[in-house]
């Protein structure tokens, strides 16, 4: 049951922060919970932070730490039992699900630790996906397809299906494709999960130049401690709870 | 009996401890897996297992029918001899009786016990009834008279008028008024008759009436009596009036002389033929009149309807065959009458060929069921097949593991086959007992055998489609690489073209020269009996081969857009993947046996009346022979088997939609999944599903409803439906396309809606949830 929330309250904090640190992210006192055997799991116990603009935030903790669930929560694709959260603008918690879809087709870009690419379709087709889904115009799709690929490292890799690319060039293609509608904050589950250390390391340098280059959040959660050097901040959450928050 | 229930109670506890424990563990394992295969066995082993019962019923009801459709005359046996009986003594018609039975007992076993009843006529040679001279003056016709002695007559006739007949004295001519004067008066034998109303209505005669009569020369029963005899005048007197009880009973034998005057009637003359009954004492003086002439002696043996069973035919016609040819027991009969007699014997039924045009109706009746069987098992191991493929797909994550702890392809092999049979063995049970159920009928050693091999072939189909899980690679198996489209290996594309072109020569000989090996019409040519599952098979063959490269054309014109749905849908469906491609086959042989079925049962359903010119008389009998032989009987056996037909698939059709859709189900349901991350509403979502499906379906509609046409240009020309129908109607076997294109939107309606359902219940899904199945 999703709890009242004073957003009156949270937003002019938002607004005030925006003053000073542009915040792109915010959950006030967000509380997911589910029904667990005869109980209930509350797999996020009320958290509230804010996420600014143009940083590289990771978010640790072991596995059922509610890492993913935040996540979820973050990119509307679950709804807080209780708290609001604020995306660029809009109280996402409090919309409806067509505008939740607008949303995430607009704003966010996910990736995932199984890289979520289609197999039957190529690195182009598949990062033209989410520019479908906006009915971009054909034209303005492959160019925005080859700058993003460009902007991953595979532009000669452009014409090949999933299975034919290495695991790394795979989770280059799911960030392609998570980048293709210029959204405003990337949301990366465990993306290097499936990775070797080193392969892994890639990757979050590519997120982190992104950040960079194109002004993107990216809140990436992993319980790998070597990773995390390469963020901007460092939240770390245990048992749903968030214990540490290095920004 | 009590002692023997609590054995009994146990030993079926036992045989279910047996067969239920590791039933309900399998069934435990992959409940929906279990079950589905279960189900699919249970109907297919149901629907062959009905096929024999039904057969077997329509077989027996079809045969009854023709029987009791047809005239007494017609299937009984009737002897007849001309010739003259020992005479003996005060009882002289019990040697007619007696000879009756001896004949009867020394007939063949199969006829002895089709025959319900016996009865005879001893008729005298023919009369000339004397007309007056008035009658003479204004062209008098031919008046015959003949006495007749009929067995149990008193039984089914009422005395109105008069009494019984009996001897008396002779008579003078003279007393007789209606005869022409030339007659010379003489003292003439008097015999006393009764005659049927009929007979007196027509010939106005009444008691006491005399009639004067004088042996008919052209008779040919007279041709052995001396020539006296045909000077010899007698005199008959009406003394009793009777009226058969029930004048259309069987007892009459279709001739009704008996009671009524028949009078023939053509264009030069007119010819009255009447009998009168007269006392049985006066036979042996009748009789020594015309001695050595002859009298015409028929033993009619009524045969009983229900007594024949279809499996009995081929003996009894064959015994009626050689009846017909020898004569029976005829020296039996030769002993009892002058030899020169006994060559006018003779043995009259239509029975033979009423058997044989049964047996004829019942071939054909079994040739269509078993084409039934045929589509129905190709269409059901068909379906096994793909449920081998979905369990394939379902369990290749725990065959990896199996085999990654060291399971060998062998354990994994047998592992397979024995929970195929755990699991189809009792279905195929339980589909015998539903088939009695539904047919209300025994289960037949056909039926059991049917559905024990049907269960056995989709165990087959089972294992052959999952064995590819655990020869493929183990490291490709762990990777799910499975899950990567490959290319058609050479030695697949050279037998595809094998079969196809296996097919198309198959369906040049079928068309060239039936399906018989040759001219002679002497044995099946399996190769080209086997035209129809080829063809089938080439069908889905070249439909997988098409239905990809159309759905590639189409999901280029769909890149081209800046949609979604149709593009990531139609490059779907154009990916090489049994999980899609065999769902269509099954599809297509299921629209294609329908859309056959559906033309037979539409074209036997609407026969086309033929117009019947003037025929002559034996023309006439011909066609009244060819009606008494049509029932409806086995025109209800093939429509039963084509609805069944119908009903299997339009089952196996929906099944075919829901395998596809649950063997596609987890691999969309991640996709979906990752798709609305990226912003795809739940409406795109639905529109995936649906357009993943109406293309197979539109695909196979079209291939299906072409499929069915050809069946029906192959099959229908070798079925001789016409016997089964009344020469005035004639049955054109032809597809109605308006039918078929009902039933080909009906899979597609069926499609639709399995797919709305798997859509509807799949938006009802946790996105979260998806999203963490995915990982």
């Amino acid at each position: 049951m999703q709890q009242p929330v004073d957003t009156g309250a949270a937003e002019q904090r938002v607004q005030k922060q925006r003053g000073f640190a542009p915040t792109l992210v915010h959950t006030d006192q967000v509380i997911r919970e589910y029904p667990s055997g005869e109980g209930i799991l509350r797999a996020v116990n009320n958290i509230s932070l804010d996420i600014p603009e143009r940083r590289l935030v990771c978010i640790k903790g072991r596995s059922g730490s509610g890492k993913t669930t935040l996540l979820n929560l973050i990119g509307g694709l679950d709804r807080p039992s209780s708290g609001a959260i604020w995306l660029d603008g809009d109280w996402i918690s409090d919309l409806g699900e067509s505008e939740v879809v607008t949303i995430r087709r607009d704003k966010i870009g996910f990736v995932f630790q199984t890289f979520g690419l289609i197999p039957i379709l190529t690195a182009t087709e598949n990062v033209e996906i989410p520019l479908r889904l906006a009915k971009t115009p054909v034209d303005v799709r492959a160019e925005r397809v080859e700058e993003v690929l460009e902007m991953v490292g595979l532009g000669e890799r452009a014409r090949h299906r999933p299975h034919e690319l290495s695991g790394g060039e795979q989770q280059r293609v799911a960030i392609a494709r998570a980048l293709a509608n210029r959204p405003k904050l990337l949301i990366a589950d465990e993306p290097t999960g499936q990775l070797d250390l080193r392969t892994g390391r890639t990757i979050m340098q590519l997120m982190y130049r992104l950040v960079r280059e194109t002004g993107l959040s990216a809140v990436v959660a992993t319980h790998d401690p070597t990773l995390i050097d390469l963020a901007d901040r460092v939240i770390e959450l245990r048992d749903g709870e968030l214990v540490s928050d290095s920004g | 009996m009590q002692s023997n229930g609590p054995t009994s109670h146990s030993s079926f506890r036992r045989f279910f401890a047996l067969i239920g424990a590791p039933l309900r563990r399998r069934l435990g394992a992959d409940p929906v897996m279990g079950s589905t295969f279960m189900v699919v066995i249970l109907i297919t082993a149901a629907a062959v297992a009905a096929i024999p019962i039904i057969l077997n019923r329509v077989g027996d009801q079809g045969l009854f029918e023709t029987l009791d459709n047809a005239f007494v005359t017609q299937r009984g046996i009737n002897v007849e001899l001309e010739g003259q009986l020992p005479r003996s003594g005060d009882a002289p018609l019990s040697t007619v009786t007696q000879h009756g039975d001896g004949y009867r007992d020394n007939l063949a076993e199969s006829l002895q016990t089709i025959i319900e009843d016996t009865q005879w006529t001893v008729d005298s040679s023919r009369h000339n009834q004397l007309l007056d001279e008035l009658e003479v003056a204004t062209g008098g016709f031919q008046q015959y008279f003949q006495f007749r002695y009929q067995s149990g007559l008193d039984d089914q006739i009422e005395l109105i008028e008069g009494r019984e007949p009996e001897p008396t004295d002779p008579i003078n001519l003279s007393e007789i008024t209606d005869i022409p004067e030339d007659v010379e008066d003489a003292e003439v034998p008097l015999f006393e008759v009764k005659i049927g109303t009929g007979t007196a209505e027509i010939k106005e005669l009444q008691i006491g009436d005399l009639i004067a009569l004088l042996p008919d020369g052209d008779d040919r029963l007279n041709s052995g009596a001396s020539r006296g005899y045909f000077e010899s005048y007698l005199a008959v007197e009406i003394v009793g009036i009777f009226e058969p009880i029930a004048p259309d009973s069987d007892f009459w034998y279709s001739d009704y002389r008996t009671y009524e005057t028949d009078i023939y009637t053509d264009p030069d003359q007119t010819i009255h033929y009447s009998m009168g009954i007269p006392a049985e004492s006066v036979l042996e003086e009748l009789q020594a009149m015309n001695d050595p002439g002859d009298w015409r002696y028929n033993w009619r043996f009524f045969v009983e309807p229900g007594s024949v069973a279809m499996t009995d035919t081929e003996r009894t016609g064959s015994d009626l065959r050689s009846l017909s040819q020898n004569l029976g027991p005829y020296e039996q009969l030769a002993e009892m009458t002058p030899n020169e007699a006994a060559r006018n014997m003779n043995v009259r039924t239509l029975l033979p060929t009423l058997l044989s045009g049964a047996e004829r109706q019942y071939g054909l009746t079994s040739a269509v069921l078993s084409l039934v069987i045929a589509g129905i098992v190709t269409i059901g191991v068909a379906l096994s097949g793909l449920l081998g493929a979905l369990v394939a797909s379902r369990r290749t994550p725990e065959i990896a593991l199996m085999r990654s702890r060291g399971a060998s392809p062998r354990q994994l092999s047998a592992s397979q086959i024995t929970e195929g049979i755990i699991l189809a063995i009792p279905a195929a049970l339980i589909g015998i007992v539903v088939a009695s159920l539904l047919t209300n009928g025994s289960p037949l050693v056909d039926s059991v055998v049917a559905a024990l091999s049907v269960s056995l072939v989709g165990v087959l189909a089972l294992w052959l489609l999952t064995r590819r899980i655990w020869t493929v690679d183990l490291g490709s198996l762990m990777g799910r690489r499975a899950d990567v489209p490959k290319g058609s290996g050479q030695r697949r594309v050279v037998v595809e073209l094998m079969v196809v072109a296996l097919a198309i020569a198959g369906i040049v000989l079928l068309r060239q020269r039936g399906v018989t090996t040759s001219a002679t019409n002497e044995g099946i040519d399996p190769y080209v009996a086997a035209v129809p599952v080829l063809a089938g098979l080439a069908t889905g063959i070249v439909a997988v081969r098409i239905f990809p490269w159309l759905a590639r054309q189409l999901a280029k014109f769909a890149g081209r857009r800046p949609d979604v749905v149709p593009f990531l849908g139609l490059r779907r469906i154009a990916e090489p993947s049994l999980g899609r491609h065999l769902p269509l086959v099954v599809m297509i042989l299921a629209l294609g046996m329908a859309v056959f079925a559906g033309a037979i049962w539409y074209s036997i359903e609407t026969p086309e009346p033929i117009v019947i010119e003037e025929l002559t008389a034996e023309e006439a009998q011909e066609l009244e022979s060819a009606r008494a032989g049509v029932n409806e009987a086995f025109q209800d056996g093939i429509t039963q088997g084509f609805w069944l037909t119908i009903f299997m698939a339009g089952l196996y059709a929906g099944l075919a939609v829901i395998c596809a859709l649950a063997l596609t189900a987890e691999e969309r349901r991640r996709d979906v999944g990752y798709l609305r991350t990226m912003g795809a509403t739940r409406d795109q979502a639905l529109g995936l599903t649906m357009i993943e499906q109406i293309p197979s379906a539109l695909l196979a509609g079209v291939i299906g409803v072409g499929f069915g046409g050809l069946l029906t240009w192959l099959i229908a020309p070798g079925l001789d439906i016409a016997s089964l129908y009344p020469p005035e109607e004639q049955v054109v076997i032809g597809v109605n396309w308006l039918l078929a294109s009902g039933q080909a939107l009906g899979l597609i309606l069926v499609a639709v809606i399995a797919a709305f359902g798997f859509a509807w219940i799949a938006r009802r899904s946790d996105l979260t949830d998806v999203l963490r199945a995915g990982e």
